[in-house]
């Protein structure tokens, strides 16, 4: 498919991904090569296609151009990719337990008929556990908070046992200690050898969070380590110079 | 005893399980917000029942089925043309649809003059359910009489089978049902197939609508689509429960508007008695009102 050889030890290898609506560009020739064991946050304006770009990576939008992951097409690698979508995607009203949410993860565990082992129900406590939820697996889905229904995601992704995690604004209106929690149990699993990749906007927490940064604004403007590559002038060439830059980089 | 086994136990079973097989698919139509589906196709069942009859001049269930469910297929697809061409939303295009296809049907109705078999406007609204009586029932030993037994209105075996199919089928595909209607993009990253999911649960509706408008009509059949999940899920908090309430609710409507439009206007010595299906209809929108009038705590009570 590719004619460059994406490097054996990428995560995820992007090259001239582009995405198009009935005339308009969501994304042009995006290209980037987000290493494994990294945590990469993806920035970029409103509308610079940010979550386009996890949903084309993962063949949930129609693209062209080259999207690999581990060296593979993405659907040879599905099994080993965690998405946790936007929270706002889902109806919280969805008469479910949160055991059964984070049950979802174990998706592909379940035989045919979806028989939930002891085994997997254990696992999936353990995951809840993780994110710091053990004593809500019998509530309501309908019941949590924002951030409760945030790290509730997040247990469904463990409970999928994957090496990639991709995550669209994990952090969007949770409280600060969710946010906390998160953060940690997100770097655990980099220091576990899992790859992870988030949305991300507070440009605040950027370095504080992530060492691998893809500033986006419909194509790429620039990928790479944080400290080299999160600096004042990228930034406002990623926000078009609109940008009242607050952040320390 | 002989006269309930003939005039009243057939209909009565027949409105059970078409309200059954209605409510099952039904669960998942409301929770995946596509109720309005539901709707779309008990309508276009009209022309395609129609048509069949006028194609090929046969009355029996199994033909004007087939008609109904090729209409409610070519309805999907100009629902999806229309909301593309005309750039609206599904919602809107399944409004134009629908009742343009109704419209429809009830022309052909009106000038093909095919009201002698039980196909006209009133019959297409209300169903038969009255008419449809076991003759050769003469007590309680004809429960065991085949000969008798295979006196049956076809309606009910068909509509057991139908309602039997699609409950084993929700029971074969409970969980990659649940995963798509509750988080569909997930669901495509687990490997589900979603739009076999979808067209899965679109074809269990149409069936049942099309089982069911042949046997009590359309208002019956939107009715009974719709009602008992939302009332079961105004009530309760687990999905399985949800889906067992409804079957309870879509039950006791059945039984109990049957009983209040056959039997309470004899009683009260009217000289009438109402639809039956106009009953059973009425009686599941008191249950849902009824139900919405319940105060909950933050949902601490609910089941």
């Amino acid at each position: 498919m590719s004619p460059i050889s994406p490097p054996s030890d990428g995560a995820v290898f992007i090259s001239d991904l582009s995405v198009r609506y009935d005339g308009s560009t969501a994304l042009d020739g995006v290209t980037a090569r987000i290493p494994r064991g990294s945590m990469t946050a993806i920035i970029g304006p409103n509308g610079a296609g940010k979550s386009t770009l996890l949903k084309a990576v993962l063949g949930l939008e129609p693209s062209s151009g080259t999207a690999l992951v581990f060296g593979r097409p993405v659907a040879e690698g599905m099994h080993r990719i965690a998405y946790v979508p936007q929270r706002a995607a889902v109806d919280w009203g969805f008469p479910v337990r949160v055991i059964d949410v984070v049950l979802m993860g174990a998706y592909r565990q379940t035989g045919l008929l979806g028989r939930v082992t002891p085994e997997l129900r254990q696992h999936a406590q353990t995951c809840l556990e993780r994110v710091g939820m053990e004593a809500f697996a019998a509530r309501q889905i309908g019941a949590l908070s924002g951030g409760q229904q945030q790290r509730v995601f997040l247990a469904r992704a463990l409970a999928q046992k994957a090496e990639l995690y991709v995550l669209d604004e994990p952090f969007a209106g949770v409280d600060v200690a969710t946010e906390a929690a998160l953060i940690s149990v997100l770097k655990s699993l980099r220091d576990e050898g899992a790859t992870i990749i988030a949305v991300h906007h507070d440009l605040s927490t950027v370095a504080a969070y992530f060492d691998h940064v893809l500033m986006l604004n419909r194509r790429t403007v620039a990928e790479g380590p944080v400290a080299t590559t999160f600096t004042p002038q990228i930034i406002g060439q990623t926000y078009g110079g609109t940008m009242m830059m607050a952040a320390s980089a | 005893m002989a006269e309930f086994l003939a005039l009243s136990l057939p209909p009565i079973l027949i409105a059970c399980l078409a309200a059954l097989a209605c409510a099952l698919p039904g669960n998942f139509l409301l929770l995946s917000r596509r109720s309005m589906l539901g709707d779309a196709i008990s309508h276009v069942v009209l022309p395609g029942i129609v048509c069949a009859f006028l194609i090929t001049g046969s009355a029996s269930g199994w033909v004007m089925g087939a008609g109904a469910l090729a209409t409610a297929g070519l309805s999907a697809l100009l629902i999806e043309g229309v909301s593309r061409r005309a750039r609206m939303d599904t919602g809107a295009a399944m409004a134009v649809v629908f009742t343009a296809m109704f419209a429809l049907g009830v022309v052909l109705l009106e000038v093909s003059g095919t009201s002698g078999i039980h196909l006209d406007v009133e019959h297409a609204l209300y169903g038969n359910l009255e008419s449809l009586i076991w003759l050769s029932a003469t007590g309680l030993e004809s429960l065991s009489d085949p000969t008798a037994l295979a006196d049956l209105p076809p309606e009910l075996p068909r509509l057991a089978l139908i309602a039997f199919s699609i409950a084993t089928a929700l029971w074969v595909g409970w969980r990659p049902l649940v995963v798509t209607s509750f988080d569909p993009v997930f669901a495509r990253t687990q490997g589900v197939p979603t739009h076999l999911v979808t067209a899965g649960l679109t074809a269990a509706t149409a069936l049942a609508a099309v089982a069911a408008f042949q046997a009590v009509g359309s208002i019956l059949t939107i009715a009974m689509l719709i009602c008992p999940p939302a009332t079961a899920r105004v009530l309760t908090r687990r999905l399985t429960t949800q889906v067992a309430a409804s079957c309870g609710f879509a039950l006791s409507a059945a039984i109990l508007g049957y009983v209040l439009a056959g039997y309470v206007p004899l009683w009260l010595g009217l000289p009438f008695t109402v639809s039956a299906a106009g009953m059973i209809a009425t009686v599941a929108g008191l249950q849902l009102a009824l139900a919405a009038t319940i105060p909950f705590q933050a949902g601490a009570s609910r089941l």
